[in-house]
């Protein structure tokens, strides 16, 4: 059996948690801002709304984001 | 401890212009005074040594100098003592990361993506921390002075006492208290030209003047005795140094024991043929090598009932003659330069100003038996057939 066809190189456990930092990144500026939004037009603006989903929908995939990480430290092990 | 936020300036560094963006928003939402964001750490790094900041931002995944770079670099441009208020926001959850980033200097947590509350919320613990150590910090330091100056205070007052100690002591013989100033002057000028660090020199031209502080224990038939003394006589004058050094022992405080010291060797010779110990060259304490040299200095070059002072060059003279016998020649050479360079000239007008003792040569009755050392030298017969209240003051030459 060949180990490198269950384990993948560090290289692309590397690549995967880049992809995984990015995405915190990229979803951070969004559920701050919603959140912001949020609290500076109050629970009767027109928009609360879409606000709130819009929070719901960043916490959502951050959720995802971490299981991804769950699952690339479970490919990688002792990965970096 | 609360804050006014409107007071409270922050740095974030973020290499994320979005990421960056939001936490200056959160801020300001929450009243902070000024939001200074940087995208590039190198330029962050110089912001920082720029001006004061109540607390940064930082992430730590940057391109280039990272979030530990920044730290390091941070850190370096403080105090040790100095509290560095850094929150580091990162998406990086590994323990490993996070225990390296509290060692470079983070102070605290945010996880991306982060909760504004959040956000404010970690940043005024972190503000208000930054602030107690800036308070504590500069009332450690107003109490450091505090203690420092109230140290001097003890010391000096301990140091004024033994001064009107050993004035009671030269009564007799310096009403004024002038040739102990003097010697005290000069003895300082001679630890700096000798290139003795300033702290041990003003340390030696402080206790100088208690060199013969031991004299208040040498009873007035002696001390004052006309005429030859008896070889038990001269025992009891050559006294005064173990009585001075006794007087003065027993202190924790440098300056005491300094003045300790030349209390016990200032009569030691550069030969091994002065008292009461017969040291030899450097076993002798160099400030009694000092004080010795400037003692006679002082004697030659004042009135004595018996004589009258001689000119600086003559004492030089004399002194120089006595290089590598009664003097350490390191010591004549020092002297020898500051005689040159014209500074003994000013040295008896600048004591008198010091002292508010109008300038002269002295009440009559200064020095008849003063400073004169008893033993080989310049200044003693080194026999009780020639003590200190012989004939004059180059009594070595005439004998």
């Amino acid at each position: 059996m060949n180990k490198s066809t269950e384990n993948p190189s560090p290289e692309v456990v590397g690549e995967l948690r880049r992809v995984i930092h990015e995405l915190k990144n990229a979803l951070t500026p969004i559920l701050a801002n919603a959140q912001l939004a949020r609290s500076v037009l109050g629970p009767d603006s027109q928009v609360a709304g879409e606000l709130e989903d819009v929070v719901t929908g960043a916490q959502r995939a951050n959720k995802l984001v971490g299981e991804i990480r769950t699952i690339a430290e479970g490919l990688g092990g002792d990965a970096p | 401890m609360t804050y006014d936020p409107s007071d409270v300036n922050v740095l974030v560094i973020d290499d994320d212009h979005a990421v960056a963006t939001a936490l200056r928003r959160i801020l300001e939402r929450a009243g902070y005074g000024e939001v200074v964001v940087e995208t590039n750490p190198e330029s962050a790094i110089l912001r920082w040594a720029d001006r004061d900041f109540d607390a940064v931002i930082l992430d730590l995944h940057m391109p280039g100098v990272d979030g530990f770079g920044v730290m390091r670099a941070l850190v370096d441009q403080q105090d040790r003592e100095d509290y560095t208020p850094i929150l580091v926001v990162t998406g990086d959850q590994r323990i490993d990361v996070r225990q390296r980033a509290l060692a470079s200097g983070a102070k605290d947590f945010v996880q991306k993506p982060f909760e504004p509350t959040e956000v404010v919320a970690r940043l005024r613990n972190l503000v208000d921390t930054s602030r107690m150590h800036r308070r504590l910090r500069s009332f450690n330091d107003a109490l450091t002075i505090r203690v420092e100056e109230r140290t001097e205070e003890l010391l000096s007052a301990k140091l004024e006492v033994l001064e009107r100690l050993a004035r009671a002591g030269e009564y007799r013989d310096d009403m004024t208290g002038l040739h102990a100033k003097r010697v005290g002057v000069l003895s300082g000028l001679l630890a700096r030209e000798l290139s003795v660090d300033q702290e041990r020199a003003s340390m030696i031209e402080r206790t100088a003047p208690l060199h013969d502080i031991g004299k208040i224990g040498v009873p007035d038939g002696i001390l004052l005795k006309e005429g030859a003394l008896t070889p038990e006589e001269v025992e009891i004058i050559r006294g005064h140094t173990f009585i001075g050094a006794g007087i003065l022992s027993g202190s924790h405080f440098d300056v005491l024991q300094t003045a300790e010291r030349i209390a016990l060797t200032h009569h030691e010779h550069w030969n091994g043929r002065g008292y009461p110990q017969m040291l030899v060259g450097a076993a002798i304490p160099l400030e009694g090598r000092i004080v010795s040299v400037a003692d006679a200095f002082d004697s030659l070059t004042n009135d004595r009932p018996y004589r009258r002072a001689c000119s600086h060059d003559m004492a030089i003279t004399e002194i120089v003659a006595w290089r590598d016998r009664q003097f350490d020649p390191d010591i004549v050479d020092a002297i020898c330069r500051l005689h040159r360079r014209g500074t003994l000239a000013e040295l008896a007008q600048v004591v008198a100003k010091v002292a508010g003792v109008p300038l002269g040569n002295g009440p009559v009755g200064e020095g008849t038996v003063g400073e004169s050392p008893v033993g080989e030298g310049p200044l003693g017969g080194g026999t009780a057939d020639a003590p200190e209240s012989g004939p004059g003051p180059l009594r070595a030459n005439a004998r």
